[in-house]
């Protein structure tokens, strides 16, 4: 198997993972579907995702006459949709891609075979060019549009208020930033997803008298809210 | 952080007048802040941001925000305060 193509199962694989295991009551919140309807969902997409996994692209002994080629393919439990070429082995395997376009959650890829970037230029019916612009990158991107079960997230971390102790700042800081977050410029840190911000630089320390941090909130580059405060000596 | 030495102030308003629009909230030790009169920015020595800083009626500064640039720093001040670049007195 190509690197791409093992990498491509990998990230599939930790997909079908991600849904087998997903939380039914985040699904039925935001699409009213009973439990088990969710289950066959979550299991139909987790199989579609082991056919990738398993590459499974060649007729097994023993039942000629039993695959047929499969021009696309639309699941709908996984959001998925395939155009190209594909192989259904109806006694074992099921559907399997090796090339084509792949659509998933509105953002359309290269499935199976392909590797590397293809830009769709004159081939593309003019219909489909005002949809499919630019280039379409097989790798992460797609990936990344697979994950169609909302990702749980915790609640943003409050500001802190009052004071720090010297050696609690900056765990306060990275605990208020979270992870992958940047020194977007000497002493000031902004997290990953550009609402939060830090600010303990040369101009907070060089006061001794007045030693504090900025915890402040961002919202379109403008600064929301702002906390001051202050750092007292460890005790 | 008040201005000290080679600090460059590049421009000030009075905002003793001005009613805050509301959208920035800023606490010192948790204690939201309020008679603020003035603003200015202030570029620091060794330092190429742009703090806009915020100060008391009695000329004490109470906080500031850090900006990338000038037309940055102008911004926030009309998004907390409505004020446009013709209301500031430039110094350079």
């Amino acid at each position: 198997m190509h690197g791409d193509q093992r990498e491509r199962a990998a990230s599939l694989g930790r997909a079908a993972q991600r849904r087998d295991h997903a939380p039914a009551a985040k699904w039925s919140c935001q699409h009213r579907s009973s439990s088990a309807q969710l289950r066959r969902r979550a299991s139909r997409s987790a199989e579609i995702a082991r056919r990738f996994d398993n590459g499974l692209l060649k007729s097994p002994v023993g039942h000629a006459g039993k695959v047929g080629k499969v021009i696309a393919l639309m699941d709908v439990a996984s959001n998925v949709t395939n155009v190209g070429r594909g192989i259904d082995n109806m006694t074992q395997n099921g559907v399997t891609w090796q090339n084509g376009l792949q659509v998933v959650g509105g953002v359309a890829g290269l499935g199976g075979n392909y590797a590397g970037t293809v830009a769709l230029g004159a081939n593309v019916a003019p219909g489909a060019t005002s949809i499919w612009k630019g280039s379409f990158k097989y790798g992460p991107r797609v990936e990344a549009a697979k994950t169609t079960v909302p990702v749980p997230r915790g609640r943003a971390p409050e500001i802190p208020s009052g004071q720090i102790t010297e050696s609690g700042v900056l765990r306060q800081a990275e605990n208020y930033l979270g992870r992958g977050y940047k020194e977007v410029s000497p002493g000031r840190y902004v997290s990953a997803d550009g609402t939060r911000q830090f600010r303990y630089g040369a101009h907070e320390t060089r006061n001794p008298a007045n030693h504090h941090a900025h915890f402040e909130s961002l919202q379109g580059g403008r600064v929301t809210e702002n906390a001051v405060v202050k750092i007292v000596p460890d005790p | 952080m008040t201005p000290i030495n080679d600090d460059q102030i590049l421009g000030e308003v009075d905002i003793s007048e001005i009613t805050p629009t509301g959208k920035t909230k800023h606490t010192v030790d948790g204690v939201p802040i309020s008679t603020e009169a003035k603003l200015r920015l202030v570029r620091l020595l060794g330092d190429s941001s742009i703090y806009l800083i915020h100060y008391g009626t009695n000329d004490e500064e109470l906080t500031d925000t850090c900006h990338d640039s000038t037309e940055e720093a102008l911004e926030q001040a009309k998004f907390e305060y409505g004020i446009e670049k013709c209301d500031w007195t430039f110094f350079e």
